[in-house]
C-alpha cells in the first residue's frame, strides 16, 4: 500500500468509528496530549521477585534488632507513639527546612542490613544500551513479559520487593493521585506530524506544566483541556523523533520533569538519555513508555530523603539499604573521574488523552533551551 | 406501632451531631391523660402537603379491598407501618369540563385548588394549605414552611393567587437557619429576655404599613390584590415579631438541634433529592414541634417529576413515556422505580414525624398530611383517580386506617372534608364540575 | 376651518416633537412592577456603592407573555418574601451607617452622635428617599421614618444606630420595592394621560441600565426636561452613550432568551463529564458577553447574531468546544473556522444546554424554544390523554438517532399537527448533544442535521443560522419583546401601527439595537397612558 492509500484509508476508518476527537490539535499537525497515568514500569509476581520475603521496614529491622519481651511490649497499639520516638532519633524532621542527622537524610552514615532486590527475569521496561557496553556499568538485563530481551530496568530490580514500590501499590497510586490532585502535570506534543502512521521527522515536545489538569466529579481527568507548559525552560524538552507504524519513538534526550505530592515531595524526574516510544491509537488517546536513566541522587532525594523515615516504615524498607542499592545497581552515566555509573535505568509506563498545549507569546525562548543535549 | 423516645430521636437529630436538650416538660403540665396543657390549651393541630410526581402503578399501588384491613400493596409497603393511621384515597377524578388536561398541572391543581386550570401551571385560587393556613396558621411565627427537595423555589405548589406562590426552601442549611438560627426563641428556655431591637424593627414596619392608604389609593382590583398580599406579608411578619417579644408557651417536644446540617448539592438527582428531603424533612418535625408554625408543604420531587438518576440519559418523566412495559413484569421497571423511591421518601417523612414524642402520642396524633401527586398513571397523564393519602388523627377528628374508593367522584371532595376536619368553615369548594359540598362522611368524626 | 386645525395640530405636533412618522396610537395601562433580584442589587450599588453586601434570598419571579419583565407586574411579595426584603433592610442599612460607611454616605453630621438629630435624619432620609422612591418626598413620608429613627436613636443611644431603622424603613417600603407608575393630564393631548416625569425617568432608566434613574436623571426631571424633546433625547443618549448600557442589554437579553432556567439547570455528570457549574455559568456568560459585543459595542446588525463565528471563549468552554484557548482565567476573543458547525447563537453551549434534557439532546424542547424564544410564537401544549402506546414500536425499540426516535411525531397524525412546527427545526442541532458538544454521529449512525423552518431549507446549523437570519419573524420578535420588556405588559389594540412603525424603523437602522432602544424611549407612545375602559387604573399624582 502506498503512504497516500494508507493514509486516505486511515482517514476512511477513523471516519467510520466516528473519532470526533481524533482531530482535537489546533493544526491539523501537532497532536497535544495530558499524562493522565505515569508509573514505574514494573512487574507482578511476588514469589518470583523476592522469594526471600518483601524488604523488612525500619521499624520491623528495629524491633527485630530488641529483645523479645522489649520487643513485644514496643509492638502493642499503647506503646505507637513510644516506638516512633526511637524510630525517630536521633533524628527527623524539626521543622521547615530544619532535621538532624538521621538514617534516611544522612544514609551513608548508618548501618542496614542489605536491601532485598528482585530476584526475578521478567520485568517491564526498555531496552535502553541497545547491548552497547559503552558508557553503562556492566548490569544484568531482564525479558519483557511480552518475550522481549534485553530490558533496562535496574531501578525496578534495586526496590521491586518494597511492598510500596511493587506493582499497583503506595508509590504507582501516589503519583496518580497527584495528577488528579493537580501536583504535577505533564504535556506531549508531537509537532510536525503529516502522517499518524509513518512519519519520517517529527519532533516530540516533552513538557511539565503548571496548569492543573481538569477533572469531572469522579476525578477523572478530562480531555481537550488547554494546558499552557511550563515557565522555566528546564521542564521544556524537545526530542527529534519518528512515527512507524503509528508509534512514535524519539532520540535519547535528558530531561526533566516535575514531580510533586503535596507537603511531602518537591522534586523532579531527571530522566538522562530519555526516550520515548508513544502509540497513537484511533480513538485519539496515546499509551506507551518513557525510558531513561534516572540520575540517582535527584532520585534518592525525591523519593527517599524528602518523605523521611516515616515513609520509609509505611512503605516497608530502610533508607540506608535503598541508597546502597541505588548505587550498586546504577548502570548509566558513569562519572568521569570515579567511573562509578551515576543514573540508574528504568521506565515510565504512561497514558495520555488529547489536550491543547498552549505556547505563551514569549515562546522564542523556548525554541532555543531544551533541545537535545 | 413503637413510639421512639426522646433519647433515641436526639441520637437521629442531624446525623448524630450533639444536640442539646431543652428542659423536660413537666407531667404536671399535662393533664390527666397527656393530651392537653393543663392551663387548658389543646396541643395544637396542624396541616401540611407532601407533593411527588408522575404518581403511581395501580395495580401495584391501590388496594385490593375497600374499607378497614386495607391491604397494602407493594408500592404502598412504606407505608405500611402507618397503614392505621393513614387513609387511601383512589378512584377519585379531577373533572376538566373540557379544559386541557395540562400535562401534570391539571391534576396536581385540580387537587390543591378544586378548580381546573386554563392554562398551563396556574394557579389562581388560593391553595388548600393557604385557606387552612387562614384559619390555623395566624398566630405562630410562620405562616408556614415550604420545602422542595428539588432545588427549584418555585416548587411549592403553595399560592394564594396567581403573582404570590410561596418560594419553597431548596437548601436544608438555609432552612435551618430560617428556623432555629440567631432569631430562634427557644420555648423551652429557662430566661428570657426581649430584644429591644425588636421592638425598633416592628416600629419601622409600622411606619411602613401607614404607606398603605396613599399607595392603594386608585389601584385596579388586581394591582389592589397584589399590594393587599404585600401588606398582609408585612403584617405577617409585625406578628413574628410580637411572638419575639413575649416568652413562648412551653412545647414539650421541642429540642433544639444544633449545629445545622452541612452544605451539600442540591438538585433533581435522586441520591441529592432523596438526601436533602431526609434533612428537611427532621427540620419540618422539629419545627412542627416547637411551634415554629403549624402549616408546611414539602415537594419531593416536582409536578412531572425531574428526578433522574446518575448515568441514565432519561428522567423520571422521559421514563415514564418512552420506557417499554416490560412483558413479564407487567409495568415499566425503570419507571416505576423512581415510583418507589418517592414512596420511600413519603415512608421517611412519615417516620420523622412518628419520631417526635408528643403527649400521649407522636406528632402524627396531632397532625394531618396530605400527600398526593399529579396523576394517576404518568404514561398516560390520567387524572382518573390521581392519589391521596392523609397521614395522622388531626386531634382525633378523622377516622383512619382506611382505603377510600371515590368511585369517580370529583376529587375536590377530598380538599373540601380536609378543610372540614381543620376546621375551616366551608360547606361547599371547588368550581365547574368539581364544585362540591359532599364530604366524605366515613372519614369524618 | 379644518386646514387650520391640521396647521395647528402641525404645528402643536412640532412644539412637541412628536415624530411626524410616529403614528398616533392609545398606549397602554400603567404598570406596577416589582423590582427584580438584579434591579435591586444595581441600584443598592449605584446609591451606597458597590462595598455594600446584600445578603438575602429573593423571591422567583414569573414568566407572563414570555418575559419576566411583564411577570413583574404580576407579582407581589409573599410573607417568605418580606421576610426576605426585611432582614436585607436592616443589613443594607447596617452597614451605611457603620464607621466605614457613614462618613461618606449619611452626608451629614449629628450635633451630638449619642442623640437623635432630626435635622440630619430628615436631610440623609429626604435625599435617599428620592433615590429609593424615584420620586421625592413629601414631609408626610418623611415624617414616619424620621420618627422612627429618632425613637431609635434615643433607646440605643446612637444616632446612627437609630438611623438605620429609618433608613430600613425607606428599604422595605413598596415605593420602593414596586414600581410605581404615575400619571398626570397630557397637556399636548388633551383628555389623555402621560406618565409623570419621575416615572418617565424611571422607565428610561430600567430599560437602558436596568437600574433606578441616577440623580442626574432624576434632576432633569424635576426640572421638567423629559417633558422637552431635545432634553428627553439628551438623557436617553446619555444612558446609551454610557457603559451601563451592556447591563441593561445583558438584563434584556437574559430575559427573552430565558436564562434564569439556568438556575435549575442540571446535567448528568457521568453522560457529560466535562459539565460542571463552572461551564454553565461560563455558557451564560459567553452568550450575554457575545450579544453585547455584537450588538452596543460594535453595534451590529441584529440578524448577524445568527451567523456570526466572532464569541468569546474560557478554558473551560474551549473543552467543550475543543479549541485551544490561550488565556488562563478569565475570557479571550474566539473566531470559528469558517468551515466550522458553530456560527451563531443556536450552536453556543447555553442555548444547545439549556434546552435540552439531562441526559441527552432534544430536537422537540430546541424547537419549540426557536419558536418561542426567537420567533414570538406560541407552541400549543401537548393534547390531553395521549395516548403513548401507539408511538411504541414494539418491533425495534432501540432507535439509533433522535430523528428516528421522533418519527412517530411527524408521522402520526395525531402528534404531527404541531411537532412538524417544531421538531425540523431543533433536528437541524443535533450535531450537538445535550451539553452542546459537537458530534458526527450517534450511536455510530452519522447524523442528518437537514431541516426547514418556515418553508426554508437547511442542510446542517450554520444553514438554519442563515433562515433565521433572513426570517422576518426573528426582527418581529425582538422588537415585540424590547416593548414588551420596556412596557412590563403585553402590547394594547391600539399600539398595532405603533409596532410596525417601531419595525419599519428598526430595519431602516440598520437593525441596530440600541438605536431600537433609543427609537422606544423617544417615542410619545412609550409614555402615554390608557387603561381599560372605565378602569380605574390611571393613578394621578399627588404633585
Amino acid at each position: 500500500m502506498t503512504g497516500k492509500s494508507v493514509k486516505s484509508a486511515l482517514l476512511a476508518a477513523l471516519l467510520a468509528a466516528g473519532a470526533s476527537s481524533a482531530w482535537a490539535a489546533e493544526s491539523s499537525d501537532t497532536k497535544g496530549f495530558v499524562v493522565t497515568h505515569f508509573a514505574f514500569a514494573s512487574y507482578d509476581d511476588e514469589a518470583a521477585d523476592c522469594p526471600d520475603g518483601l524488604n523488612l521496614s525500619a521499624k520491623d529491622i528495629y524491633l527485630q534488632s530488641l529483645p523479645a519481651g522489649e520487643r513485644d511490649r514496643l509492638s502493642k497499639p499503647e506503646a505507637q507513639k513510644e516506638l516512633w520516638t526511637l524510630l525517630y532519633a536521633p533524628g527527623g524532621n524539626l521543622g521547615p527546612g530544619k532535621r538532624t542527622h538521621n538514617r534516611c537524610a544522612d544514609p551513608a552514615d548508618f548501618e542496614s542490613p542489605p536491601l532485598r532486590t528482585v530476584q526475578g527475569k521478567i520485568a517491564d521496561g526498555m531496552d535502553l544500551d541497545g547491548g552497547d557496553p559503552a558508557n553503562t556499568c556492566a548490569h544484568q538485563k531482564f525479558t519483557s513479559p511480552d518475550g522481549k530481551s534485553g530490558i533496562d530496568n535496574q531501578l525496578w530490580r534495586a526496590m521491586g520487593c518494597i511492598r510500596g514500590w511493587r506493582h499497583g501499590a503506595d508509590i504507582e497510586k501516589y503519583a496518580q493521585d497527584n495528577i488528579k490532585a493537580g501536583e504535577y502535570t505533564i504535556l506531549l506534543e508531537i509537532q510536525g506530524l503529516k502522517d499518524p502512521r509513518n512519519d519520517a521527522h517529527v519532533k516530540v515536545g516533552i513538557y511539565s506544566s503548571t496548569d492543573q489538569a481538569s477533572v469531572d466529579a469522579q476525578g477523572n481527568v478530562l480531555p481537550d483541556a488547554s494546558l499552557q507548559v511550563h515557565e522555566d525552560p528546564k521542564y521544556r524538552t524537545v526530542a527529534d523523533g519518528k512515527v512507524v507504524d503509528g508509534v512514535v519513538m524519539t532520540k535519547p534526550v535528558d530531561l526533566r520533569l516535575k514531580y510533586r505530592s503535596a507537603g511531602y515531595v518537591d522534586t523532579d524526574f531527571y530522566i538522562r538519555g530519555a526516550r520515548l516510544k508513544l502509540t497513537l491509537k484511533p480513538d485519539g488517546t496515546a499509551s506507551g513508555m518513557l525510558g531513561g536513566y534516572y540520575d540517582v541522587e535527584t532520585l534518592y532525594d525525591g523519593f527517599i530523603r524528602q518523605p523521611q523515615v516515616v515513609t520509609s516504615v509505611l512503605l516497608g524498607y530502610s533508607c540506608p539499604a535503598v541508597y546502597a542499592a541505588l548505587n550498586q545497581f546504577a548502570d548509566g552515566y558513569p562519572d568521569s573521574k570515579t567511573g562509578k555509573c551515576t543514573a540508574i535505568s528504568t521506565a515510565f509506563r504512561l497514558d495520555a488523552i488529547p489536550a491543547f498545549v498552549i505556547h505563551p507569546k514569549d515562546e522564542k525562548k523556548m525554541a532555543e533551551a531544551g533541545s537535545a543535549k | 406501632m413503637t413510639t421512639v423516645t426522646r433519647r433515641a430521636a436526639l441520637k437521629g437529630m442531624m446525623g448524630g451531631a450533639a444536640v442539646t436538650i431543652g428542659l423536660p416538660f413537666l407531667d404536671c403540665f399535662l393533664n390527666g391523660n397527656g393530651t392537653a396543657l393543663a392551663a387548658g390549651g389543646r396541643l395544637p393541630i396542624r396541616f401540611g402537603t407532601w407533593f411527588w410526581g408522575c404518581g403511581m402503578t395501580p395495580d401495584r399501588f391501590v388496594p385490593k379491598t375497600v374499607g378497614a384491613h386495607y391491604d397494602i400493596p407493594v408500592e404502598l409497603e412504606p407505608m405500611g407501618p402507618f397503614k392505621d393511621q393513614t387513609v387511601v384515597l383512589t378512584g377519585f377524578k379531577a373533572i376538566l369540563d373540557g379544559r386541557s388536561n395540562f400535562p401534570h398541572t391539571s391534576g396536581n391543581i385540580s387537587v390543591r385548588t378544586g378548580s381546573a386550570p386554563d392554562k398551563p401551571d396556574e394557579f389562581k385560587d388560593p391553595t388548600i394549605d393557604i385557606l387552612i393556613g387562614d384559619v390555623i396558621g395566624t398566630t405562630s411565627r410562620f405562616r408556614s414552611l415550604e420545602v422542595s427537595a428539588t432545588g427549584d423555589p418555585r416548587h411549592s405548589y403553595s399560592s394564594r393567587s396567581l403573582g404570590a406562590r410561596n418560594p419553597a426552601e431548596v437548601s436544608p442549611v438555609a432552612l435551618y437557619t430560617r428556623i432555629f438560627g440567631p432569631e430562634f426563641q427557644d420555648p423551652n428556655a429557662a430566661d428570657f429576655k426581649p430584644d429591644p431591637k425588636v421592638m425598633l424593627r416592628k416600629s419601622v414596619l409600622s411606619a411602613v404599613a401607614e404607606h398603605r392608604a396613599r399607595f392603594m389609593r386608585d389601584l385596579g382590583a388586581a394591582d389592589k390584590a397584589r399590594l393587599d398580599e404585600y401588606f398582609s406579608s408585612l403584617r405577617q411578619l409585625e406578628q413574628q415579631l410580637d411572638l419575639q417579644l413575649q416568652k413562648p408557651p412551653p412545647a414539650e417536644a421541642c429540642v433544639v438541634p444544633r449545629g445545622g446540617p452541612k452544605d451539600g448539592p442540591v438538585g433533581t438527582e435522586i441520591g441529592e433529592a432523596t438526601a436533602n428531603h431526609a434533612l428537611m424533612a427532621q427540620l419540618i418535625a422539629m419545627a412542627l414541634a416547637c411551634n415554629q408554625t403549624r402549616v408546611f408543604n414539602v415537594v419531593f420531587s416536582d409536578s412531572a417529576s425531574s428526578l433522574r438518576k446518575e448515568g441514565s440519559s432519561t428522567t423520571h418523566h422521559q421514563l415514564t413515556h418512552e420506557e417499554q412495559v416490560d412483558s413479564k413484569l407487567g409495568y415499566q421497571p425503570q419507571a416505576t422505580w423512581f415510583v418507589e423511591q418517592s414512596m420511600a421518601a413519603w415512608g421517611a417523612f412519615a417516620r420523622a414525624l412518628a419520631a417526635i414524642k408528643e403527649g400521649d402520642g407522636t406528632l402524627l396524633d396531632n397532625m394531618l398530611v396530605m400527600a398526593h401527586s399529579d396523576t394517576q398513571f404518568a404514561k398516560t397523564h390520567s387524572v382518573d383517580g390521581v392519589p391521596v393519602m392523609l397521614l395522622g388523627k388531626a386531634g382525633g377528628k378523622i377516622r383512619t386506617g382506611l382505603h377510600i374508593d371515590g368511585n369517580g367522584d370529583p376529587i375536590s371532595r377530598i380538599g373540601l372534608t380536609v378543610q372540614q376536619i381543620m376546621g375551616v368553615s366551608v360547606d361547599k369548594w371547588g368550581s365547574g364540575s368539581m364544585q362540591t359540598s359532599k364530604s366524605i362522611s366515613e372519614i369524618l368524626v | 376651518m379644518i386646514r387650520s386645525a391640521f396647521l395647528v395640530a402641525v404645528a402643536i405636533l412640532a412644539l412637541t416633537g412628536c415624530d411626524p412618522k410616529e403614528p398616533i396610537s392609545s398606549g397602554g395601562p400603567p404598570e406596577i412592577r416589582r423590582l427584580t433580584e438584579a434591579q435591586y442589587r444595581q441600584t443598592i450599588a449605584d446609591i451606597f456603592g458597590d462595598d455594600i453586601t446584600v445578603a438575602g434570598r429573593f423571591e422567583p419571579d414569573m414568566r407572563v407573555s414570555g418575559l419576566l419583565a411583564v411577570g413583574t407586574g404580576k407579582v407581589t411579595v409573599t410573607p417568605a418574601g418580606f421576610e426576605q426584603y426585611d432582614s436585607m433592610a436592616h443589613g443594607i442599612a447596617r452597614q451605611v451607617v457603620d464607621e466605614k460607611h457613614r462618613d461618606k454616605l449619611v452626608g451629614c453630621k449629628p450635633v451630638a452622635p449619642n442623640a437623635p438629630d432630626d435635622a440630619c435624619a430628615t436631610a440623609f432620609l429626604r435625599r435617599i428617599g428620592l433615590r429609593l422612591f424615584r420620586r421625592p418626598l413629601d414631609n408626610d413620608e418623611l415624617k414616619g421614618d424620621v420618627e422612627v429613627a429618632d425613637a431609635a436613636a434615643r433607646t440605643l443611644g446612637d444616632f446612627y444606630a437609630g438611623l438605620e431603622y429609618g433608613l430600613a424603613g425607606l428599604l422595605a417600603a413598596p415605593e420602593f420595592l414596586f414600581r410605581e407608575e404615575q400619571t398626570e393630564p397630557d397637556p399636548d393631548h388633551p383628555g389623555q394621560q402621560r406618565l409623570t416625569a419621575y416615572s418617565m425617568a424611571a422607565r428610561i432608566s430600567f430599560l437602558l441600565w436596568d437600574m433606578s434613574p441616577d440623580a442626574e436623571l432624576l434632576a432633569a426631571a424635576e426640572r421638567g426636561d423629559l417633558h422637552n424633546p431635545k432634553l428627553l433625547a439628551r438623557q436617553v443618549d446619555r444612558l446609551l452613550a454610557s457603559p451601563r448600557l451592556e447591563q441593561g442589554a445583558r438584563a434584556f437579553f437574559a430575559d427573552m432568551l430565558g436564562f434564569d432556567a439556568f438556575d435549575s439547570l442540571a446535567k448528568d455528570s457521568l453522560i457529560y463529564p466535562k459539565f460542571s457549574l463552572k461551564v454553565a455559568n461560563d455558557a451564560k456568560e459567553q452568550t450575554l458577553r457575545t450579544l453585547v459585543d455584537e450588538l452596543i459595542v460594535r453595534k451590529g446588525d441584529y440578524r448577524d447574531i445568527f451567523t456570526s463565528r466572532k464569541t468569546f471563549l474560557t478554558r473551560t468552554l474551549g473543552m467543550l468546544y475543543k479549541v485551544p484557548v490561550q488565556t488562563r482565567s478569565g475570557w479571550e476573543p474566539h473566531v470559528f473556522d469558517p468551515g466550522d458547525e458553530r456560527a451563531g447563537l443556536l450552536s453556543e453551549i447555553s442555548f444547545l444546554a439549556l434546552h435540552s434534557h439531562p441526559g441527552r439532546s432534544s430536537a422537540t424542547l430546541r424547537g419549540k424554544a426557536i419558536r418561542e424564544l426567537l420567533l414570538c410564537e406560541q407552541v400549543p401544549m401537548p393534547p390531553p390523554n395521549v395516548n403513548f402506546a401507539i408511538v411504541q414500536d414494539t418491533n425495534n425499540p432501540q432507535f439509533k438517532t433522535a430523528r428516528e426516535r421522533l418519527t412517530a411525531h411527524r408521522t402520526n397524525p395525531t402528534c404531527a399537527g404541531c411537532h412538524k412546527m417544531i421538531d425540523p427545526i431543533g433536528l437541524g442541532l443535533e450535531n450537538f448533544d445535550g451539553a452542546g458538544q459537537y458530534r458526527a454521529t450517534e450511536n455510530g449512525v452519522p447524523i442528518d442535521a437537514s431541516g426547514e423552518i418556515d418553508g426554508i431549507a437547511f442542510k446542517d446549523a450554520a444553514g438554519l443560522g442563515r433562515a433565521m437570519h433572513d426570517d422576518p419573524a426573528a426582527v418581529a420578535c425582538l422588537v415585540a419583546d424590547a416593548y414588551r420588556y420596556a412596557t412590563g405588559r403585553e402590547i394594547a389594540s391600539g399600539e398595532k401601527d405603533y409596532m410596525a412603525w417601531l419595525r419599519d424603523g428598526f430595519a431602516e437602522d440598520g437593525y441596530k439595537f440600541p438605536k431600537l432602544l433609543r427609537r422606544i424611549a423617544l417615542s410619545q407612545d412609550f409614555y402615554r397612558i390608557s387603561g381599560p375602559a372605565g378602569s380605574s387604573t390611571v393613578r394621578e399624582a399627588q404633585r
